[in-house]
């Protein structure tokens, strides 16, 4: 009747990396991937007093894009902001900026992204398998019930 | 425990690895929807690798080719 399994993930978007590779805007606004990584960053803007932009800065705060137009900015605490952009060849997510004199932030906004959008893809599984999801943080990790209901 | 829904409990923690515990689900029903949650994430862009897979007394009724094939991560003489 029941099990436990333990296990990594890895964020690997092929199909919208394929979207952006082929400038396919269309495809890639609707892309349900690309509204997860949104959601995912802007809860990280949220919880921190941020903004989501579409441009990071570089070392002399020079605006610079990225293929997602997603990137975050955290007045004080990263104030270069940090880009968000998909490899178009593995379609794995990278992480762009300068961290100079912000490492720490930098390093946890980036992990703070990737539990966002594995809580976020979760949840949308479970709601695709008709489950009734609800979601609650405890000590850093985040817990997803999903209760299915006949 | 018979009227108690089935129920997933996902625990993600700050590395982005996960827990699945799988409540309350009848006979082998539990590793379809393992498996199903796999495929769903996969859509989403999600790859999972099991690194443990613990079936609980109730499972132990399924057929064990199916509780093998679910946690593959299980090796001979291991069970």
């Amino acid at each position: 009747m029941s099990h436990i399994e333990e296990g990594t993930t890895t964020i690997k978007l092929t199909a919208l990396a394929a979207a952006i590779a082929h400038g396919d805007t269309a495809a890639i606004q609707q892309h349900p991937c690309l509204a997860l990584l949104r959601q995912a960053v802007t809860l990280v803007a949220e919880a921190r007093h941020g903004s989501v932009g579409s441009t990071y800065a570089d070392y002399d705060y020079r605006p610079q894009t990225c293929n997602t137009n997603l990137a975050l900015t955290i007045p004080g605490e990263l104030p270069r902001g940090i880009g968000l952009v998909i490899d178009t060849a593995t379609g794995a997510l990278t992480f762009k900026g300068d961290p100079w004199h912000h490492r720490a932030c930098f390093k946890e906004i980036q992990q703070q992204i990737v539990q966002n959008y594995v809580v976020l893809a979760h949840a949308a599984a479970l709601r695709r398998m008709r489950a009734q999801v609800s979601t609650q943080v405890v000590e850093h990790q985040v817990v997803i019930t999903g209760v299915f209901h006949g | 425990m018979a009227n108690n829904p089935p129920t997933l409990t996902i625990t993600v923690a700050q590395d982005g690895t996960v827990k699945s515990d799988f409540l309350n689900f009848t006979g082998s029903a539990c590793l379809e929807a393992g498996r199903q949650l796999h495929t769903l994430l996969a859509e989403f862009g999600l790859e999972t690798a099991v690194t443990n897979f613990t079936p609980k007394p109730e499972l132990s009724g399924a057929p064990l080719s199916q509780v093998i094939s679910q946690g593959e991560i299980l090796q001979e003489g291991e069970r």
